[in-house]
């Protein structure tokens, strides 16, 4: 863990944040898009008996991340608000996910509004690779059923936030 | 069982720049360097890249065919050692490498799956899956109690 992180930072780790609530629900036609991209047939992504469907593992994170636009709300929404945080405290403007790793305690089916929480488990020191100099942290997002609490899933992405050449 | 005990047949796949923005999309992924090139370039990126939801979805079908009807996924993890961007010919495979009895009528295996273009490692995964031991099982029909999915290191 690094050791010369702004205060702000330092003071949100291992605190949860951001709950946020689906601003929709898991519903079988974003299911059918998901599965029709990435070309996976599994037949309870495709039934049309709608106590059989359920959505792919992959898009756990999908139904918590905003439309980008509603009316009277305009636009610039982002998911995942503590990342976004991350990057205009520690001046990092760029960042891509390196890795996640995930868990599915309970499939997601049409109907269900999804709720989440994310907490920041580490920010590593400044390091430097081909993208740039910046560094890697780590955010910890449990999903669950908005109704019941229950939980659907968690998973932990690790991001690496850096400046570019050119920024 | 401990050790590889089966591997998966390879399949080979294009990918498109419309494979990329349209799994970015149905994620509801609106992050530029998934659809806007100059953009990518700017963060010093080669092109637009695939995202993670979309990549695991890649990984998973993959798997889900593999593992055939009633297969239900628990378990996994993601890592991107390289970005994967449009007019790229990527390799997936992958080997078994665990499989033990789990609950009603399942077992439970570990996969070690891979995305390459040539001998350029993209990604890897760990995954692991409730296969049916049976024609007429399934895990969709498991309990929330029953659904205790095991560590990835198996």
């Amino acid at each position: 863990m690094a050791a010369d992180l702004p205060a702000q930072v330092q003071g949100l780790l291992g605190q949860p944040c951001f709950a946020q609530v689906s601003d929709g629900l898991v519903e079988a036609g974003a299911i059918r898009l998901f599965a029709a991209a990435v070309q996976d047939g599994t037949a309870e992504y495709w039934s049309e008996d709608p106590a059989e469907v359920c959505a792919p593992p992959a898009m756990l994170s999908a139904w918590n991340r905003p439309l980008m636009w509603r009316p009277g709300e305009g636009g610039s929404a982002t998911g995942l608000a503590l990342h976004f945080l991350l990057k205009e405290q520690l001046g990092l403007p760029l960042a891509v996910v390196t890795a996640t790793e995930t868990e599915l305690a309970q499939p997601l089916r049409p109907g269900a509004r999804v709720q989440s929480e994310q907490v920041l488990l580490s920010v590593s020191e400044p390091k430097t690779n081909r993208l740039g100099t910046g560094r890697y942290w780590t955010i910890r997002v449990d999903y669950r059923c908005a109704a019941t609490g229950a939980l659907f899933g968690h998973e932990t992405m690790s991001f690496f936030g850096y400046v570019g050449d050119s920024a | 069982m401990n050790g590889p005990v089966e591997t998966l047949p390879p399949k080979v796949r294009r990918v498109s720049a419309r494979d990329i923005v349209m799994g970015a999309a149905a994620s509801r992924d609106w992050q530029p360097q998934h659809h806007d090139h100059a953009h990518a370039l700017a963060m010093n990126l080669p092109g637009i890249i695939m995202n993670a939801p979309t990549q695991t979805g890649w990984l998973h079908a993959y798997a889900m065919r593999w593992a055939g009807p009633g297969a239900r996924i628990g378990r996994w993890k993601l890592v991107m050692l390289e970005p994967i961007c449009p007019d790229t010919e990527l390799a997936l495979s992958g080997v078994v490498t665990q499989r033990e009895k789990g609950p009603s009528g399942l077992d439970w295996a570990w996969l070690d799956l891979a995305i390459v273009a040539g001998a350029q490692h993209k990604s890897t995964m760990r995954l692991v899956i409730a296969v049916p031991a049976a024609p007429d099982q399934t895990g969709w029909a498991i309990s929330d109690e029953e659904w205790q999915v095991p560590p990835l290191s198996g």
